[in-house]
């Protein structure tokens, strides 16, 4: 007798564990079940907000955290199943050297690499939209190309002025060498007066991005999935020649 | 309320030490994933990091989701 009602009382128990985990998925997402999809040779690397590198930034910031993604590239680098990576771009910049070292890292793996960006991709973005194989941009985004710089306040002492002047050398290097921009007109993008208010750089959108030779295409998610196959099978052909 | 002023929000609001403990990462089923400790004995999903796009279809991580602190395991 006491053991069925112990049974019961579990019975019970799991029933209402059943409908509150219902109540709190139509809460959160508004429906009941949720799509599920076989495994998938191709993974998303998504980088939002703010890149987050030396300094913690306060909570209420979106942000991208580097040491989260480096481990997530060695992983994917490492996986077998894993043949090609799109890198999802809406970001307003952050740390150069924690960005750099993202762009590196994209720009050095051996699976394909397509980039998309979306909406943003302003001033450390750019290196890290040019590091994958093959760049795409929506005709809506808009990338920021600005100089280096701390606040935006004035420079008072010459030896910060030249690490900074270094840095931003490292960062156009870097995308001159990813991309199909030349020196000059990147630095003269970069240098603009008169573009942004009070500042100088540029803020180019879409198509005027792939005119000037930093994305590859105009485009979204469609032709980013059609590219980066298109890239895995190239890669495959190429192994079975080898 | 407005202010004019040419100091950054957060010398005026600074941020407390408990916004900054109350987000934490932890591991979960063996995801990485962003919570917010809710203090009632739950963690409160924010964000899951997983590149593996199949990862956000899985009901487990969706946003939102409770999971108590039994079941996880801080890193």
């Amino acid at each position: 007798m006491e053991k069925s009602q112990v049974g019961k009382k579990q019975q019970n128990n799991e029933q209402k564990e059943q409908t509150s985990d219902l109540v709190h998925k139509i809460q959160q997402l508004g429906q009941t079940s949720v799509a599920e999809a076989p495994d998938t040779n191709i993974h998303v690397l998504s980088i939002i907000g703010q890149v987050e590198g030396h300094i913690q930034l306060p909570p209420q910031n979106k942000t991208t955290k580097y040491e989260h993604i480096l481990p997530q590239l060695i992983a994917i680098e490492q996986n077998p199943k894993i043949e090609g990576l799109i890198i999802l771009l809406n970001t307003v910049g952050g740390d150069v050297e924690a960005g750099l070292a993202l762009a590196e890292m994209i720009a050095s793996l051996s699976k394909p690499t397509v980039s998309i960006v979306l909406g943003g991709g302003h001033s450390i973005g750019v290196p890290i939209a040019v590091a994958a194989d093959y760049s795409y941009i929506v005709p809506t985004a808009t990338m920021t190309i600005h100089p280096v710089r701390l606040t935006g306040l004035v420079i008072g002492v010459p030896q910060t002025f030249e690490y900074l002047d270094k840095m931003q050398e490292r960062v156009i290097q870097f995308v001159v060498e990813h991309s199909g921009v030349k020196e000059d007109q990147f630095k003269e993008l970069m240098f603009a007066k008169g573009n942004l208010t009070r500042d100088i750089g540029t803020n180019i959108v879409g198509t005027e991005a792939v005119k000037h030779g930093l994305i590859d295409e105009v485009g979204g998610v469609k032709n980013a999935m059609e590219k980066v196959n298109q890239l895995i099978n190239m890669r495959k052909t190429q192994e079975v020649i080898q | 309320m407005i202010l004019y002023t040419p100091l950054s929000e957060l010398d005026i609001f600074p941020i407390s030490e408990t916004d900054y403990t109350k987000l934490r990462s932890i591991s979960y089923k063996g995801k990485n994933i962003y919570v917010e400790n809710i203090s009632d004995g739950n963690y409160k999903i924010i964000q899951l990091i997983s590149t593996d796009p199949s990862d956000f279809l899985n009901e487990n991580y969706s946003p939102g989701t409770l999971i108590s602190y039994q079941d996880s395991n801080d890193i």
